[in-house]
């Protein structure tokens, strides 16, 4: 009778588990996308063509964030320094990363309208639709003509 | 929440401290057993249910393993159970990818599998509770009957995150009985606050001129690329013992002393003594629980060279769900076998400084397979490190690094020998003010850095 309670309790607690395990993978909170597979979705809309793909040293310049810190990202802004287009998704490791790189992604913002503040009213324009968001382990900055549509892209993947 | 945050330092890390040290002694446990839940459901909310069935788990499992004591047969099929529950978790969320992504590349297929973020700290909480079951299977140590100092044990958050990992028989008796002191409380602040500047002034610096280095097309001259990877050695050292030093100094301000991951290792005369001074506690958990059940090196030749080969290759994946690591695994394993059968007698008869010289190009080499998870980047970097495809030997961006790191370099190089330390504990005895001082400069110092910096995390909890 005894053995019996015992094994019921193991079983219970792998039950448990499996549901659980279940639930992680049916929710939406933790999908954990590679960033090429996200990357060749919002690069098949074609409006990240105008725009030049930045490396590392852009990351750094930019959000001042080191790639090994994040767990990959997808990374397009306008040749031009008059031009604020910007195309920007990073996938952080935890949740809690996520919200630094929010943080990050909104100071970067604050400073492009701090730059083009009073002469660059077309630049205002677009920094004011901006997009800056975070949603599980994604953050996002769109900033342009098609950035309400590149966020609805995105956010059908994740 | 991590240690070296503005959050941690001022906020988190004052309240829970004050009603710590106010508490009564049999508060104590519950009180580190709130703050522990609150650290970790700061940065992972989702990933708190996973950890709380982790500690229920092992706690029930070591009962059970305690009351099977006699029934030996009965009491190894649940070792087993609970050996595969444990490592299913793990590998359910760290290599079950990795593990379809290689089908997948072997065989032209697209097998899915569940996308979800790695929780932070599986791959430390995982070992240290199954060290707790191994040692009650082995008769090392007895169950804790009481939960919540189990619960205290598993989730202390010290070193919940990034290790080291803390065996339960190692602080049983602290778990129920320590003393918190001022003494104390300045002795752990003193190393938290080595480890804070080691990780902001030292490990951040030199990861912008890693950055730096590498962030370009690729194309690097012989001196940038070894310049590159001794920056990273640098910086992976300061990183991760910075990130120790505080998780022990946390400790002992609550009255723990854990035993120490880092001695010195980049003063070693050989890979395997570096093995012994580095990640002590990871080092020391394969070689009890992996490599001497296989039976060590009272086995035959082929057997030893086996045992050898299986704990590197595991000591890789266990950084990584990434083939990288396994190479890097590998190659540690087999150097540790030259040093064994053919160097040894060698290392010991040449000088010091050679030794050390040799060690630092190996273990530096070894940083590459490490540090690129990409093999074609990995191989480029391999190669221009000795010339091939690279853009000449010296460039503009390597003196303008070497010129700009100068003094980082000089205070890094000094920094990872143990003579700094040395000084500083002999002012500490002679003019205890003055250290005081040092550290309160240090603090602030790390603190402006904080401020003016951006998110910088440690390296280790990737892991």
């Amino acid at each position: 009778m005894k053995a019996d309670r015992h094994l019921l309790i193991k079983i219970f607690m792998i039950l448990f588990l499996a549901a659980y395990l279940c639930l992680l993978c049916l929710s939406d909170s933790t999908r954990n996308l590679p960033i090429e597979q996200l990357a060749s979705a919002l690069e098949a809309g074609g409006n990240t063509a105008a725009l030049e793909k930045q490396n590392k040293a852009g990351l750094k310049r930019f959000y001042q964030l080191e790639e090994s810190d994040t767990d990959g990202y997808l990374f397009y802004k306008a040749a031009s320094p008059m031009a604020v287009d910007e195309v920007f998704v990073v996938k952080a490791r935890s949740r809690e990363d996520a919200g630094h790189f929010l943080e990050l992604a909104e100071e970067h913002l604050r400073s492009q309208k701090r730059t083009f503040e009073g002469y660059g009213t077309t630049q205002m324009g677009l920094l004011n639709q901006a997009v800056v968001e975070s949603k599980g382990i994604y953050t996002w900055y769109f900033c342009g003509e098609y950035a309400d549509t590149l966020r609805q892209q995105l956010l059908a993947r994740i | 929440m991590i240690f070296s945050s503005i959050f941690f330092l001022f906020v988190f890390l004052p309240v829970f401290l004050v009603l710590y040290y106010l508490v009564p002694q049999k508060l104590k446990n519950p009180v580190l057993l709130a703050g522990s839940l609150v650290f970790y459901a700061w940065g992972e909310p989702v990933y708190i249910v996973l950890m709380l069935f982790s500690v229920i788990f092992n706690y029930y499992m070591g009962l059970e393993l305690e009351r099977l004591a006699k029934n030996r047969r009965q009491q190894k099929r649940n070792l087993v159970f609970t050996i595969v529950v444990n490592l299913f978790i793990l590998c359910f969320f760290k290599y079950f990818g990795f593990l379809l992504d290689t089908v997948n590349g072997i065989f032209s297929i697209s097998l899915p599998h569940p996308q979800l973020a790695l929780p932070v700290g599986i791959s430390f909480y995982t070992f240290k509770n199954l060290s707790y079951i191994l040692d009650i299977y082995f008769g090392k140590t007895s169950a804790q009957h009481h939960f919540l100092t189990f619960s205290v044990y598993s989730t202390m958050f010290p070193h919940m995150t990034s290790g080291p990992i803390v065996r339960y028989a190692d602080i049983r008796e602290q778990l129920n009985k320590r003393s918190v002191n001022i003494l104390r409380l300045g002795q752990g602040a003193d190393l938290f606050i080595r480890g804070l500047a080691k990780k902001i002034l030292l490990a951040d610096n030199l990861s912008v001129i890693y950055t730096g280095i590498t962030a370009g097309s690729g194309e690097l001259s012989v001196l940038s690329a070894w310049l590159g990877i001794f920056t990273y050695t640098m910086q992976i050292y300061f990183d991760f013992s910075g990130y120790s030093d505080m998780a022990i100094g946390l400790g002992k301000m609550l009255g723990f002393d854990f035993a120490k991951n880092f001695d010195y290792p980049y003063m070693s005369r050989s890979v395997s003594e570096f093995w012994r001074r580095w990640h002590i506690s990871l080092g020391s958990w394969f070689r009890d629980y992996i490599y001497i059940p296989l039976g060590g090196n009272r086995v035959s030749a082929g057997k030893h060279i086996r045992n050898i080969l299986v704990v590197w290759i595991l000591t890789g994946l266990w950084h990584g769900a990434s083939w990288n690591f396994v190479i890097w695994g590998l190659y540690y394993g087999l150097i540790l076998l030259l040093e064994k059968f053919l160097l040894k007698d060698i290392l010991a008869r040449i000088p010091g400084w050679l030794a050390n010289l040799y060690t630092m190009l190996l273990i530096s080499l070894g940083w590459v397979f490490f540090s690129q998870t990409d093999f074609g980047a990995m191989g480029q970097y391999l190669l221009q490190m000795i010339g091939i495809g690279a853009n000449g030997l010296v460039d503009s961006t390597a003196l303008y690094y070497l010129r700009a790191g100068a003094i980082l370099f000089i205070i890094c190089i000094l920094a990872c020998r143990d003579g700094l330390y040395r000084s500083f504990r002999r002012m500490l005895q002679r003019h205890p003010s003055m250290a005081v001082a040092a550290n309160f400069i240090l603090l602030f110092v790390c603190t402006a850095y904080m401020v003016y910096n951006s998110y910088t995390p440690f390296l280790y909890l990737k892991f």
